[in-house]
């Protein structure tokens, strides 16, 4: 626990000050995500222990201090404004199945989604000849072109290796939205005239909890990378609130909190491990279980959720896990803790009790928008809906998604 | 302290690379002064008109600028232990990578004729990068970044360009913001209610500093409240550390000067008996109570 260094320092500004010399002497080093001090100022923030701008003044200029120290600095996010936030529009979303052949490799294409602002084509490639994707020191690309004779340029996001490389061909620029086909480098795709996806989606209020618990659990549920929820701020984080008296130090969830943020989750059945944690930490199987391959479309705009609204535009699963690929607006970047900028935890429930957790994997964005993957564990392969959930500090939106997974690889 | 507020600093100056020029900047006496610019105010004035100002100008108003900043005691080492790395500030920052005489000691003759040197703080000294030409870099602030985008640490922070200045001169920088907040605490001035906060945590971090090289106890706790002036300095040892008492005016009178510790002893308070001699309250590391000591130039 810390220990206060100076007595009766219950002044928040005062804490948070000798929190950032107590992480400085001790030469903490902050990591992307800005360690200790950036974790008390966040918490500050958010809860109005601080003003926003203060904590974050504080939190920068003790960045600052460790980059002149050698021990790098943190990403700090400006926030949002919110007259940044844009009206959303759902794209279209075709599931395909089909092969195609381009310079750089063979190229598996599932889907593609027409927005407003651009194109992406998900896919799966293999390289014609090893290198090929990496040659000439960019991304690589595909024209694409719809019935109206209009083109983009599309570049390729994702991962891989020799074996294979999964993500997407984006544009910068749309393409009609009503195309009856597309062609992507030589290849045609006739696209299904399907009528407009409905989807059930609704936003609702969260069970009222204390702020600070409500915000701890978020920050516990977006702080996270691939089955890792070890989270040493958070120990720092807690005893700072309470010193502050923003929390009890009664508060029963502060033990299941500490127990969830060490990593070491226990057994199912844990006393202190609680709902929906235990689904998520410790499932029976989860580490044996291999998802499903297919594509389902989604289409979806969901919210305002805590002021943020979502696009959920196609999930995307394989044996180890399956992408969600989503747009929100204003930006909410997961994994990253601004002092007062807000993001989504995402949640995923099956209907045969599976709970899933999402984490970011791979994000991108400007002023008014951002557009990222969300990476969930394995899918049930039994399961036939999965309800995503965009969660937020007081409400979440939940999309309905039928699972019969299109035409499957 | 009384007496001197400058005392025991020793004038220290700078060489700059001044439009092509080895032009020297020179810190005396709680001033600062562009050696080769005698008409600074008419440089300005011409500065303004050709709308490029001369890097020694640059340095005196941005000094001027940041002469009450607390940002300067957050950013500025804590003591010997806590480096900066200036020699990477001058790629990032964009600003002047000067050079400085060796620091010249302080030198102290106590009892006997012993003489005790002192470099002083932080005594890194800032050269020229091999390869890399000081340039003359008008001081910005960084361009504000999309909303809503992750963004890096401001590296164009003017700051950054004052920390990045050869060791001497920022000693001297952190001991005019301590001199000025110390008497803005004892003046009652109003200012001091919006930094308190920041004020407290430069002293206790330099104080904890202090204690641990003192006791040679890197993990050891310290707890430091900041008194008012007019109150007694403290130090005690207690079953979980160290507990310190002390007004703000510590960090400009006793540890500025690198009087923290001296002879094996913590300082606790200085103050100017006389033209050449100052009297320090200090105390042993068995913590039974508090001696004075005399110094002497």
């Amino acid at each position: 626990m810390l220990v206060d260094p100076m007595p009766q320092a219950a002044d928040p500004e005062r804490y948070l000050r000798l929190a950032a010399e107590r992480s400085l002497l001790d030469g903490e080093h902050a990591g992307p995500f800005g360690g200790t001090v950036v974790a008390v100022a966040s918490a500050f923030g958010a809860l109005g222990v601080l003003p926003a701008e203060r904590a974050r003044a504080i939190a920068t200029d003790y960045g600052l201090a460790n980059v002149l120290r050698g021990r790098g600095a943190p990403m700090i996010h400006r926030p949002a404004a919110s007259s940044a936030a844009r009206k959303l529009r759902a794209p279209r979303v075709v599931p395909l199945d089909a092969e195609i052949a381009l310079a750089w490799g063979s190229v598996q294409v599932h889907y593609v989604s027409l927005g407003d602002d651009s194109v992406v084509v998900g896919i799966t490639a293999r390289e014609g000849s090893p290198g090929a994707m990496g040659r000439a020191g960019q991304p690589p690309q595909a024209q694409v072109t719809d019935d109206q004779g209009a083109t983009v340029m599309t570049h390729f996001a994702g991962g891989g290796g020799p074996a294979g490389w999964t993500g997407t061909l984006t544009s910068q620029g749309p393409l009609s939205r009503t195309t009856r086909w597309l062609e992507v480098g030589p290849t045609r795709f006739e696209l299904p005239d399907d009528a407009e996806r409905q989807l059930e989606t609704w936003v609702e209020d969260l069970a009222p909890r204390p702020p600070a618990l409500a915000y701890l659990w978020h920050r516990m549920a977006t702080s996270h990378g691939p089955m890792q929820f070890h989270q040493p701020t958070i120990d720092a984080v807690i005893d700072a609130l309470v010193a502050v008296g923003a929390l009890d130090d009664a508060e029963p969830d502060i033990a299941s909190l500490r127990l969830v943020a060490s990593g070491r989750p226990g057994m199912p059945g844990h006393p202190l491990l609680p709902e929906p944690w235990a689904s998520v930490l410790v499932r029976p199987g989860m580490f044996l279980r291999r998802g499903p391959t297919g594509v389902a479309a989604i289409g979806a705009v969901v919210g305002p959720v805590d002021g943020i609204t979502a696009v959920l535009e196609v999930l995307q699963s394989d044996p180890e896990g399956c992408n969600l690929q989503v747009v929100t607006s204003p930006p909410a970047f997961p994994n990253h803790h601004d002092v007062d900028a807000p993001t989504f935890a995402w949640w995923a429930e099956d209907d045969r009790g599976g709970v899933y957790l999402g984490f970011a994997n791979g994000w991108s964005g400007g002023a008014d928008q951002a557009r990222g993957t969300l990476r969930f564990g394995p899918l049930d392969p039994e399961a036939t809906e999965l309800r995503i959930m965009p969660t937020g500090l007081s409400q979440r939106a939940v999309v309905r998604v039928p699972l019969s997974w299109g035409r499957a690889r | 302290m009384s007496g001197a507020r400058w005392f025991g600093h020793l004038p220290t100056q700078v060489e700059l690379d001044c439009s092509g020029e080895r032009h020297w900047v020179r810190w005396e006496d709680g001033r600062l002064f562009a050696l080769n610019h005698a008409d600074a105010e008419g440089e300005r004035t011409l500065a303004a008109i050709a709308g490029e100002r001369p890097p020694c100008i640059e340095l005196l108003d941005l000094w001027a600028r940041h002469e009450d900043d607390p940002r300067v005691l957050v950013l500025a080492s804590r003591g010997p232990g806590d480096t900066l790395h200036r020699q990477d500030l001058g790629q990032q920052s964009g600003g002047w990578v000067a050079t400085a005489p060796a620091a010249r000691p302080f030198r102290a003759q106590i009892g006997g004729g012993v003489t005790l040197a002192s470099s002083g703080l932080g005594s890194v000294l800032n050269r020229p990068r091999p390869g890399i030409a000081p340039r003359r870099t008008p001081l910005r602030p960084g361009g504000a970044p999309m909303a809503g985008a992750p963004v890096p640490l401001p590296f164009s922070d003017p700051l950054l360009t004052l920390m990045g200045l050869a060791g001497p001169l920022v000693d001297r920088l952190v001991a005019a913001v301590a001199t000025t907040w110390a008497e803005r605490v004892e003046s009652g001035d109003e200012r001091t209610d919006e930094h308190r906060a920041a004020l407290a945590a430069a002293l206790y971090g330099r104080a904890a500093l202090s204690v641990r090289t003192w006791l040679g106890a890197p993990r050891i706790e310290v707890s430091v409240r900041m008194i008012p002036p007019h109150e007694q300095p403290a130090i005690a040892r207690n079953e979980d550390g160290v507990e310190l008492s002390l007004p703000f005016r510590w960090v400009a009178d006793v540890w500025a000067r690198g009087l923290a510790v001296l002879l094996g002893r913590f300082v606790l308070s200085v103050s100017q008996v006389a033209e050449d001699r100052l009297l320090l309250v200090t105390s042993a590391d068995d913590f039974a109570g508090t001696s004075t000591m005399e110094l002497s130039l």
